[in-house]
Order: C-alpha cells, then sequence, then structure tokens
C-alpha cells in the first residue's frame, strides 16, 4: 500500500489538475476570439425578412449581443468558471442539460470502444514482434496499414450496407429500439442495447486497433534487443517465459502513454461515427452547435472536451508512475 | 587525386531490351520487380488516356468557344513528358550510367540504394506517382464532364447504359443526379490531392519556423510557444478543425482556400516539436559552435545551418501526415462543412451516397481511391524513414 501513495504523485497529480485552469481559459478564448472574427452575428439565424427591428434588439438583448465584446467575454469567463454555461441558442434549453443528456453516450461509446480495441491491437501487435518478418507479421501489418488508411465515416457507411442491409443482422442507427425499447425487461434491454453499439464501436475502434497493433509490434522489437532479454535467454528461461515474463511486460509501459493520447483521437473519431449513425453523442451536438452558430453551447462542449482529455492525460501519467517505479516527478 | 573507379549501378542483361517494348518489362525480368511495375502502372497510364483522350483531343485541348484550355494543355504536355521520362529510364536499365567513387558514395546514390531495396517505400512511391499521374492526366482519362447532370440516368450501376443514343461504359455507375461517378472520382481526386500538398506544405513551414525558433532562442519563448502547441494538441484535432471551419463561413472556390489555410493552420504543432527536438540538440554540435565563432548571424545559422540539417524527419513527417489530412478534409466535406458542391472531391462524393445504400457504388469508389491515397502516403512515410535513418547508413 505504501507503493501505492507517494508524496510526489500527489504534488504532481496537483499540480498537473491545478495547470487544467489556464488550459482552460486558453481554449475557451480562441474560440471566443474566433467566433467574434467570423463574419455575421450569432443572432442572424433567429431572422429574416419579414423580422420587425423591434423583435431583433430584443433578441439581441436577449442574448446580450448589444454589449462590446470584450464585457461579454469577461461576463461568459465569470459564468463558466462557475459552471454556469447559459442557454443553449438552439437548444431551447440550457446548456447544461443538453450537455448531461448526450455527454454519458459518447462516454458509453468511446470507453467501451477503448476497452476493446487495446486487448485486440496489444495481441496482434506481440504476434507481430513476436513473429518478425514471418508471413503472420507482413499480413497483419499490410492489413492494419489498410484498415489504418480508412476514413471510419467510410468504414461506417460499408458497415451499414453489408451488416443492415444486405445481412439485416443489426440496426443501421439509433442508440436503442425506438419502439419497443420502454417496454423491455432489463436483460432485453441491455442486449438491445449492445445490438446498437457493435457497429459504431467498429467503425470507430478498428483503425485505432490498427494504431496500437504497429505501436505495440515496435514497442516489442525495441525490448527485445535489450540486454536483459539476452540475459533471460542466457540463464536457459523457455521462450515463452522470456516473452511474456520479461519482454511483454516491460514493452506495455509506453502503450499507457498511448493511451492518454488516445482520448484526443476517440473524439474526434465520435464526430463523423455519431453522426453517421445518429449516435446521441457529444459528437453529434457540436456538430450541431457549430451549424447553428451556438456560442454558449459550443463553448461549453470545448470545456468538456478539454476537461475530459486533461483528466485522462492526467490518469495516465499517474498510472504510468504507479508500474513503473522508475519515474519519479520530484526532481 | 584519388584514383577513380568505375562502379555501375546494375549488371546490363539481354532482358532489358524488352523495356524498349513497354517501359518496365526490363526492369521486371532484370531482378527489379518493384521498380517494374511501377513503371509499368505509369505505362498503363500512359496508355489508358492516349486510347481515351487522343480521339476527342479537340474537345478536350478547347473549350466550347475554341478557347484553349489550360487543364488539356497541361495534361497533354505531361503526357508527353511522361512518355519521354519512362522510355529513358527503358534505355537506362539497357546501358548503365558508369560513376565514379564519389558519385557511388555521395549522399544522394547512398538515399537512392536505401530506398531502392526498401519495399514499402517503392509500393509507397509508385501509388503517390500513380495518383499523381492520374489526376494530371484526369482530362484526358476521364471519360464525362463531372458535373453535367443526367437526370435520366440517376444511379445506374457500373456497366453499359445508353446516353442519347450512344452506349457508354460507365466504370464506376452515375450518382443520383445522373453524373459519372468514375470522372467525378478523378476530378474530386484532384482537389483532395492538391489540398493535402498545399496544407501541407503550409503546416511544415508554420512548423519549422515555430519549432526552430523555440529551439534555438529557448527560454520563456520556447516556454509560451511549447505551452501553445501543447494546447493544440490537446484539443481532439478534427473537432478544433470543425469549429474554425463552422464558424469562419464562406462558400464556393473561397471554401477550397479556407479549408487548406485551415488545415495547414492546425496541421504544424507535430512538425514544431520534431524541429525544436531536432535544433536543441543541433546547436550544441561543433559545426553551429563553428559558425557562431565565424561571427554569422543568428538568422543565417538558422535558416542555411540549423533547418537544413533538421529537415530529414520533417521530410518523413510531412509523407505520413498527408494521409492524415487528406481523411481530415475528407470527414470535414463528408458532414457537409468542407468543400461546397458542386465541386467533387472524395469526401462529398462518399456524402453524397450515404443516403442512397440502395446504389453502393456511388460510395465505395471514392472510398477505394481515399484507402489508396492515405495508404501510398503511409508507405511512402515509412519507406523515407528506412531510407534517411542514420542507423541504417553505410551498409
Amino acid at each position: 500500500m505504501s507503493r501505492l501513495f507517494r508524496r510526489d504523485l500527489l504534488l504532481y497529480a496537483l499540480r498537473k489538475a491545478l495547470m487544467v485552469i489556464p488550459l482552460l481559459i486558453g481554449v475557451i478564448t480562441l474560440i471566443f476570439v474566433l467566433i467574434e472574427i467570423s463574419p455575421g452575428s450569432a443572432v442572424d439565424q433567429f431572422i429574416n425578412e419579414d423580422t420587425t427591428p423591434e423583435v431583433r434588439d430584443r433578441l439581441m438583448v436577449q442574448w446580450q449581443l448589444d454589449k462590446p465584446a470584450y464585457i461579454r467575454y469577461l461576463l461568459m469567463m465569470k459564468n463558466v468558471m462557475m459552471l454556469d454555461f447559459g442557454a443553449s441558442m438552439s437548444q431551447q434549453r440550457p446548456v447544461f442539460d443538453a450537455i448531461l443528456e448526450f455527454l454519458p453516450n459518447t462516454l458509453l461509446l468511446s470507453s467501451i470502444t477503448l476497452l476493446t480495441i487495446y486487448p485486440v491491437g496489444l495481441v496482434l501487435g506481440t504476434l507481430q514482434g513476436v513473429r518478425q518478418g514471418k508471413p503472420i507479421d507482413t499480413g497483419i501489418s499490410l492489413s492494419s496499414l489498410f484498415f489504418y488508411s480508412m476514413p471510419s465515416f467510410w468504414l461506417a457507411l460499408m458497415l451499414q450496407l453489408i451488416f443492415g442491409r444486405y445481412l439485416q443482422l443489426l440496426p443501421i442507427s439509433g442508440m436503442h429500439d425506438a419502439v419497443s425499447y420502454e417496454y423491455m425487461t432489463n436483460s432485453e434491454a441491455f442486449f438491445d442495447r449492445l445490438k446498437y453499439l457493435v457497429m459504431p464501436g467498429v467503425a470507430m475502434g478498428v483503425a485505432h486497433a490498427a494504431g496500437v497493433a504497429r505501436y505495440m509490434r515496435s514497442s516489442l522489437l525495441e525490448v527485445i534487443r535489450q540486454d536483459y532479454i539476452r540475459t533471460a535467454r542466457a540463464k536457459g528461461l523457455p521462450e515463452r517465459v522470456v516473452i511474456v515474463r520479461h519482454a511483454i511486460r516491460n514493452a506495455l509501459l509506453p502503450m499507457v502513454t498511448l493511451f492518454g493520447l488516445s482520448l484526443p483521437m476517440v473524439f474526434s473519431g465520435s464526430v463523423l461515427v455519431e453522426y453517421t449513425f445518429a449516435w446521441p453523442g457529444m459528437g453529434r451536438l457540436i456538430v450541431e452547435a457549430i451549424r447553428s452558430q451556438d456560442t454558449p453551447l459550443l463553448i461549453a462542449c470545448f470545456f468538456v472536451f478539454t476537461l475530459v482529455v486533461s483528466f485522462g492525460s492526467l490518469a495516465t501519467d499517474l498510472v504510468y508512475a504507479l508500474i513503473d517505479p522508475r519515474i519519479r516527478f520530484d526532481k | 587525386m584519388t584514383a577513380i573507379v568505375k562502379f555501375e549501378e546494375q549488371p546490363s542483361l539481354p532482358a532489358a531490351k524488352l523495356g524498349l517494348l513497354l517501359p518496365g518489362l526490363g526492369h521486371l525480368f532484370t531482378g527489379s520487380p518493384l521498380v517494374g511495375f511501377w513503371l509499368l502502372s505509369q505505362a498503363f497510364l500512359l496508355m489508358t488516356s492516349a486510347v481515351a483522350g487522343f480521339p476527342r483531343i479537340h474537345s478536350v485541348l478547347f473549350s466550347e468557344y475554341g478557347n484553349l484550355s489550360a487543364h488539356g494543355a497541361i495534361s497533354l504536355g505531361y503526357w508527353g513528358a511522361l512518355a519521354l521520362l519512362l522510355w529513358w529510364a527503358a534505355a537506362r536499365r539497357i546501358a548503365p550510367r558508369k560513376l565514379t567513387e564519389d558519385e557511388f558514395n555521395s549522399n544522394r546514390a547512398i538515399f537512392l540504394r536505401q530506398f531502392g531495396r526498401n519495399r514499402s517505400g517503392l509500393i509507397g512511391i509508385a501509388g503517390v506517382t500513380f495518383l499523381a499521374s492520374l489526376t494530371i492526366l484526369t482530362p484526358l482519362i476521364a471519360p464525362f464532364d463531372p458535373n453535367t447532370l443526367d437526370l435520366t440516368n440517376g444511379a445506374v450501376r457500373p456497366g453499359w447504359h445508353e446516353v442519347q443514343g450512344q452506349l457508354h461504359w460507365f466504370v464506376m455507375g452515375t450518382d443520383q443526379n445522373g453524373r459519372d461517378s468514375f470522372s467525378r472520382v478523378l476530378y474530386g481526386g484532384r482537389i483532395s490531392l492538391v489540398i493535402g500538398l498545399i496544407a501541407v506544405s503550409i503546416a511544415a513551414t508554420i512548423g519549422v519556423s515555430i519549432g526552430a525558433i523555440a529551439g534555438f532562442y529557448g527560454g520563456w519563448l520556447d516556454r509560451i510557444l511549447m505551452w501553445f502547441v501543447d494546447l493544440l494538441l490537446s484539443l481532439p484535432s478534427l473537432v478544433l478543425l470543425l469549429a474554425i471551419v463552422g464558424i469562419v463561413r464562406a462558400s464556393g472556390p473561397e471554401k477550397i482556400f479556407l479549408i487548406v489555410v485551415i488545415l495547414g493552420f492546425t496541421g504544424w504543432m507535430g512538425v514544431s516539436r520534431i524541429v525544436r527536438s531536432q535544433v536543441l540538440s543541433l546547436k550544441e554540435q561543433d559545426f553551429i559552435q563553428a559558425a557562431r565563432a565565424l561571427g554569422l548571424s543568428n538568422g543565417r545559422i538558422v535558416f542555411r545551418h540549423l533547418i537544413p540539417n533538421a529537415l530529414a524527419p520533417v521530410i518523413v513527417y510531412c509523407s505520413l501526415a498527408i494521409g492524415g489530412i487528406i481523411l481530415a478534409e475528407a470527414g470535414l466535406s463528408f458532414l457537409g462543412l468542407g468543400v461546397s458542391p458542386p465541386t467533387a472531391t472524395w469526401g462529398t462524393l462518399v456524402a453524397d451516397g450515404k443516403e442512397r445504400l440502395d446504389a453502393p457504388w456511388i460510395v465505395i469508389f471514392p472510398g477505394l481511391f481515399i484507402i489508396s491515397a492515405v495508404m501510398s502516403f503511409n508507405l511512402l512515410g515509412d519507406g523515407l524513414r528506412d531510407a534517411l535513418d542514420p542507423k541504417l547508413r553505410g551498409r
């Protein structure tokens, strides 16, 4: 237990957590500046040629667009720091409610995807590393390059075509059965949800699993060249023990870092996949926010993304330090 | 004075003469099968464009009002240059050049030999040059205008179809508005590839400058720049891209310009990190100390001595990044936020077909082209990395 509690880790975590604040300010400022310099005003979407100037002025006051930019910036900063994102312009409800509805769906999809692709990628990468240069290595290399180069939305459409349209095994889009979901028992509902998760998960994960395999292969090859592997072989350990106990365990270390880097990539991927599968998640929300120039919603989306990504990377740093005692943060 | 030793690039074999018949055959049967396939693929394009384009050369070269069309002229000129190049390569296989020892040991010759041994690099460069030739020869190859609607022939499957009393072969069918998918894929490839190429050059320019400045000057400037890089890297790149493209609105040709610039401005962070770390290690080396001692200005040291020596990993990174940029542009266009219709890019073509899964050929072919382009650039990048890696030098 004493190994789990380390003072330097705690301090590091605290410092890193505090660093999130300037990061958030930076991101929100960036988005605000972008919105300000773009042509047109957010109010334009509510008005047409029949709108009277009075209505327009009232809308401007309602969204505080009559105030100068720096005042709006400061007001918005103050509100955002108190987690008050205001009302959404396009959703007709508080931004917070919209985020609360959509965020869990994205987290569900991305966590299930991440939890499946890592084991698959690690096993494939290990196979390649152990059989370097053999046909199995070349085969996996080529097919992972193929999937790595594939646009996720195209794969999504192909899956819809094959499994949804021709084989009719899986539902084409949505998150659960639109009609009968309300009347299902718990286990039925679980399997229903699972059925709707398969295709978005595969579309999002395949390219990433290919990346994981590629990385694991090179990591394992790097480790196998080390002296301690030669020592392990020299003292007569069976090859299986050398690979499993000595090589793989050390090759897994850099993979933890990769996991932290995966989070932004998975979120990026979720935008296209959620859009294709009509999955009600953050990716779709952000596309809608961009289409309708919904400033408060857009800023809240970026706030959430930054927060999730930063704490994800903090968590990976800590896990890395826990499993690799050579890492110290107090120097 | 060193003795001039003659090195042959490769032995001259009688089978190399086959190359004069069809460029590539010579290489294929004299021990360079990959180079052979590369030349054969180019020769295949040469013949396809001749068969498809020369019978209607007048309409390729001149617009309907009788003006010379630049695209047509360029592709015809390229056709001639490519033919010369291919037969020159075939002829050189028959009579290899003799090299002096210095030429044989030059960096360029070593790089070319390393690269020539590299299977993935050769396949990559064959793929990239194939797509490049295909896009330049497009006016000769494409059988129809990419934007001409024919609503009587909407979403027909690949095969022979009658258009205005004449039978035509539709290689990839037509889309829901009756436009020929093959022509649209070819013309769309031009936009997609050019966007990738220009955006990557913008990204590389910005990245190299910022990385070199941060690495060379260090201190607070370095800290601020790298904080900004970390900020941009910690955001999901596609989401950031979407936000910028969505917020800054434009339409028509301006939109393509905007997308290129934005893709460039959101893709430089990786390059700047690489260049920074290169510059950090290079600036401690003797030749930089010597340049300092000679009294060279900072600007001259950075641009003439540091950056050229830091470029090799940047080239590798860029060829890997083009694939990512092509994918990003396709994603943007797929979401309807990219290049505006009716201009075709591979992404908009996939987007066009996503509601028509009953006519899957509309979606399948542009997707396959995206995959082959991205794969080629990735293979090329891997190959370049292996060839430029100093650890493999001198073998």
